[in-house]
């Protein structure tokens, strides 16, 4: 066997899976499976204790699926990186997540893995923390006895990505037609292929001059979390002005660099400069027609 | 724990202790070894099965999991001794040398040609990138895909 054996749990409810997770300190959560299995077969390999519980979510069919709500979008934690991708409606409201699911993995992986597993397996590297971050999502958790919390995305992940009972949609306003987004993600040179870092920018033009930026970061060390520093530098950008690219060239990574060696830091210029230069010919190409 | 698969269009009533992956009951308890263990960490594609229609992997799937879903393995694709278009494609384009990858690729390529019968080579790779195959096979396999997409298309 490859797994040390294990009271297998499958709740059919939400507050079925709320309360068994309140009531079994040391369950094992399995969403997709992805992460999950292969963490119980290595503590089993290294002979590392291993949960006694595990709690499948599989048959909770209530949170699974993407919606519209009045002007919000609703994103079961258990829907399927696949399911994200193939959906019209963030293809038509939010591309930028459906992007993001193109980049995850394999095939089969995105055929499994869970948009709320990504998020709450703690691990940094995780690749849909830096657009709910970005967008200014909502996490939505049930706890025992039906209580209910909700926690905005940034603040889940300052606080280390903890979870407290089971989290069951994601929500947060549909973007307007001004808010873009740009995504950049850098792969680490070696398999397997986990993120140096990823990055969501999501900007508004007002006036032709950059507004309400948000720059969004994780990478192999850090959960995601906004860099206010750079905001600060290119917000207010003019975008007609002919000197607009020195920006390029005038960044200042200090606060995200720190102590990362050479070629991280020249990958992280880089991808900057390409995430900026994405902005200012999108809006030189919308001035022209 | 009672519990029931559906594999290959065949009920089958089996007692689970619960942590048995998918890809442990096939090989080990049903003897459907044309799923193969390979890397067992999710990596390789070998141990490929389809769920539903959709490629996944059985090494990192438990078997409890996936009662009341339609489960597809490679012995499942021929009917009555005659190859499917997708198993005779490989063949006839040398796309399989040890073999031993072939059941993932195929199920996989079944996978992709239902959705989209006749896929760029692009949207080839993209579907097949979670498998390896050792022996480097791959330019045949593509070949592969593309003929059986012709022949399911003709059929």
């Amino acid at each position: 066997m490859l797994l040390n054996p294990f009271t297998y749990h499958a709740p059919k409810t939400e507050s079925e899976a709320a309360q068994l997770i309140a009531n079994l300190a040391d369950a094992k959560l399995i969403a997709g499976g992805t992460l999950a299995i292969n963490i119980l077969k290595s503590l089993k390999r290294n002979h590392s204790p291993t949960p006694s519980h595990v709690i499948s979510l599989k048959k909770v069919t209530s949170i699974q699926g993407i919606t519209l709500k009045d002007d919000k979008l609703l994103i079961g934690a258990m829907t399927k990186i696949s399911d994200i991708i193939d959906s019209t409606i963030i293809g038509q409201y939010c591309p930028v997540l459906s992007i993001i699911g193109k980049n995850i993995a394999t095939t089969q992986i995105k055929n499994m893995a869970t948009i709320g597993g990504n998020i709450t397996a703690r691990f940094v590297w995780t690749d849909f923390q830096v657009p709910l971050v970005a967008l200014g999502c909502d996490l939505h958790f049930l706890l025992k006895d039906d209580q209910q919390r909700i926690i905005s995305a940034q603040d889940f992940f300052d606080q280390g990505a903890r979870s407290q009972g089971l989290l069951t949609k994601i929500s947060f306003k549909i973007p307007s037609k001004n808010e873009k987004f740009i995504y950049q993600r850098v792969p680490k040179r070696s398999k397997p292929d986990f993120p140096m870092f990823s990055m969501c920018f999501k900007y508004t033009v007002d006036n032709k001059r950059l507004t309400k930026t948000k720059i969004v970061m994780n990478d192999s060390c850090h959960f995601a979390k906004r860099i206010p520093s750079i905001e600060q530098n290119i917000d207010g950008l003019d975008l007609t002005s002919k000197t607009k690219t020195n920006i390029l060239n005038k960044l200042d990574l200090s606060a995200v660099i720190g102590s990362m060696e050479d070629y991280k830091k020249t990958r992280m210029l880089l991808s900057f400069k390409d995430a900026l230069q994405q902005m200012i010919n999108a809006h030189d190409n919308e001035s022209k027609y | 724990m009672t519990t029931n698969l559906n594999i290959n269009k065949k009920i089958y009533t089996l007692d689970l202790l619960g942590h048995e992956t998918l890809l442990e009951v096939l090989r080990d308890t049903l003897g459907l070894t044309g799923t193969k263990t390979a890397c067992n960490e999710a990596q390789c594609g070998a141990c490929t099965v389809l769920i539903n229609g959709k490629a996944v992997l059985s090494c990192i799937m438990l078997a409890k999991d996936v009662e009341g879903d339609e489960i597809l393995t490679i012995e499942g694709l021929s009917a009555k001794g005659v190859l499917h278009p997708i198993q005779q494609a490989f063949l006839d384009q040398g796309a399989v040398q040890c073999g031993f990858c072939a059941p993932g690729f195929i199920l996989s390529t079944k996978a992709l040609l239902d959705k989209n019968p006749d896929p760029h080579l692009d949207e080839i790779k993209q579907a097949l990138d979670g498998h390896i195959c050792r022996c480097g096979g791959y330019l045949k396999i593509f070949e592969a895909v593309k003929q059986a997409g012709r022949e399911l298309k003709r059929s």
